[in-house]
């Protein structure tokens, strides 16, 4: 018997909202993120940090779960193959995002580096951008689902947050260093802020990525 | 009962059946299957049942409209108006030259007409040689309006990525089954139409179901062949839509039903009653290049998508269609000729009925 591999109404149904809710947690986790990075910096590691912790890898998790079960369906059941491809490619940046804030936060509720009180506004400066960046690419997604062709015009932002977080990193850094503290907590607080900076750069590069994708969707 | 030697003259038909299946089902799901949205014995399940259902249905116009050219009336003529213009569809085929078996096959039958003298009604030439001008520029047409129809639309109603993938996928399969049957209704008549007037088969009926006409059992043969050569198209589809320009699976939906509505207008009797009955000039019912209806509808997309497109489109591809035009027929009359004579004067074969409108140059 010929097996059509026409995908019921139920299954595009499932996908499309299995997919939302992967970006809904994504946009989500990065507000928590947002929002724990800027009360650490105001009050250390108190009990918001590590309800935004908790938030977090949470969010993480459910991104994790949501994506290889939509991996799945996309191959075995539906959808263009190269477009399933790109799909899954953005998906797993986006995982990749999730990811590193968890994995960010976690040593920062862990480690609790010190930043010095003078650089604390700069710091949420860097931090808002570095988020804005990811939370652009989200938005660049969701069009990316409907109208492909609006994709560049979101573009242009996240590389101009990548850009702002790259200039806040290398001024924090002078300061840093120019500092008096001792060697190894300079590096320490290097070290966290260059996990921040990969996250920007990372949301830049998938921004880059989904334009292509979008180029491709031409019909 | 039907004698063994029908069979045997039929071959070179169904010969021309399968080599039309092998490669024109490609025409219609090759899109489907290269981009994986089908699978291959899926579309080709699918391509066959409804070529065979367009054949017996729909067959008759566009078999009759070949038959206005020439009607080879004995068995043996009609072999080798069908096996020339196979050889001919071959033997370009190998030299990498462009060829349609319905103008081969419409230069068999002048071959045929010249060798027994019977008159070619230039009128109907001329029609058949115009229809294989518009075929390709309709393509164009019809492509062009529903690739800017389509476009619009979608940019109208913004659908999910996952929705309008959806959609495509059944469009493609109900695309196909529409381009499946027009093959069927109009390309038929290059498979058996050179067979009409000379077979012995009469109307049957099948128990108290339906019944069917001698032409209709003709076809059903025919459409046969076409369903078996469907089943070795799959190499021919992994060429589809490389030769002009690139295509996705929506522009090659769009291709799927412009040609198909090629094949239908050019094969559907109904559609030609209700343009006269508008009082517009008919519509010639003819077999008409599924192949060279894609090529235009490829180009139609290719000018709806502007100068871009237009940079994009292969030149030499198209011009080679147009070179086909004459080349194709003047081959294929040649070697009919060439053919006619052999068999009836080597194999002893009558190759014609002397009639009222030819003259002796055969032994009866």
């Amino acid at each position: 018997m010929a097996e059509f591999k026409i995908s019921p109404f139920r299954t595009t149904r499932l996908v499309q909202s299995q997919i939302q809710e992967f970006l809904d947690a994504v946009s989500m986790a990065i507000l928590a993120y947002q929002e724990g990075m800027i009360a650490y910096l105001k009050d250390g590691w108190a009990q918001t940090a590590e309800d935004k912790l908790q938030q977090i890898a949470a969010f993480e998790s459910r991104g994790d779960s949501l994506r290889s079960s939509i991996g799945l369906t996309l191959y075995s059941e539906m959808l263009l193959p190269d477009t399933s491809a790109d799909i899954l490619s953005l998906l797993s940046d986006l995982d990749h995002l999730l990811d590193r804030m968890n994995g960010h936060f976690t040593l920062l509720g862990i480690e609790k580096p010190e930043f010095p009180a003078d650089s604390n506004e700069a710091m949420i400066d860097f931090t808002c951008h570095a988020c804005s960046a990811m939370e652009q690419t989200v938005v660049a997604s969701r069009i990316y689902f409907r109208d492909p062709k609006g994709v560049h015009d979101l573009t242009h932002k996240i590389h101009y947050h990548k850009q702002e977080v790259e200039k806040i990193a290398i001024r924090l850094l002078k300061g840093i260093f120019a500092g008096p503290s001792p060697l190894e907590r300079k590096c320490h607080l290097r070290d966290h802020l260059l996990q921040i900076d990969r996250m920007a750069e990372q949301a830049d590069e998938t921004g880059d990525a989904l334009a292509i994708y979008a180029v491709k969707r031409s019909v | 009962m039907i004698e063994l030697s029908f069979f045997i003259f039929l071959s070179s038909g169904l010969f021309l059946g399968w080599s039309l299946g092998a490669n024109d089902a490609a025409n219609i799901f090759g899109t489907a299957v290269t981009s994986r949205m089908l699978r291959f014995r899926t579309a080709a399940i699918l391509c066959a049942v409804f070529v065979v259902l367009g054949a017996v249905i729909s067959g008759a116009g566009a078999s009759d409209g070949l038959g206005k050219l020439g009607a080879v009336n004995a068995l043996p003529g009609s072999f080798t108006v069908a096996l020339s213009a196979a050889l001919t569809v071959y033997t370009m085929t190998k030299w990498g030259l462009p060829v349609s078996t319905t103008q081969a096959v419409v230069g068999g039958i002048v071959g045929w007409n010249v060798f027994s003298d019977s008159p070619t009604d230039l009128a109907s030439l001329t029609q058949i040689a115009g229809t294989w001008v518009a075929s390709p520029i309709l393509g164009a047409l019809f492509a062009w309006l529903i690739y800017l129809g389509l476009t619009a639309l979608i940019e109208r109603i913004k659908p999910h990525m996952l929705w309008l993938d959806h959609w495509t996928r059944v469009g493609l399969v109900l695309a196909g089954v529409f381009g499946a049957y027009s093959l069927g209704a109009n390309n038929i008549g290059n498979v058996m139409g050179v067979f009409l007037a000379s077979s012995p088969l009469q109307d049957i009926q099948v128990g108290e179901l339906f019944s069917l006409s001698a032409p209709q059992r003709l076809f059903l043969w025919g459409g046969l062949a076409i369903a078996v050569g469907v089943f070795f198209s799959l190499p021919v589809m992994a060429t589809v839509g490389k030769g002009i320009v690139p295509i996705g699976p929506l522009g090659g939906w769009v291709v799927v039903v412009s040609q198909s509505l090629v094949l239908f207008i050019f094969s559907s009797s109904s559609l030609q009653k209700f343009v006269t009955d508008l009082g517009l000039p008919p519509i010639p019912l003819v077999p008409v290049s599924s192949s060279q209806a894609v090529v235009g509808a490829v180009c139609g997309i290719a000018l709806a998508r502007g100068i871009k497109g237009l940079r994009q489109i292969r030149w030499w591809e198209v011009a080679k269609i147009a070179v086909g035009w004459v080349s194709t027929p003047i081959s294929a009359a040649l070697i009919c000729f060439v053919m006619l004579f052999i068999v009836q004067n080597v194999f002893e074969q009558q190759v014609f009925v002397l009639s009222s409108t030819s003259h002796a140059k055969t032994k009866p």
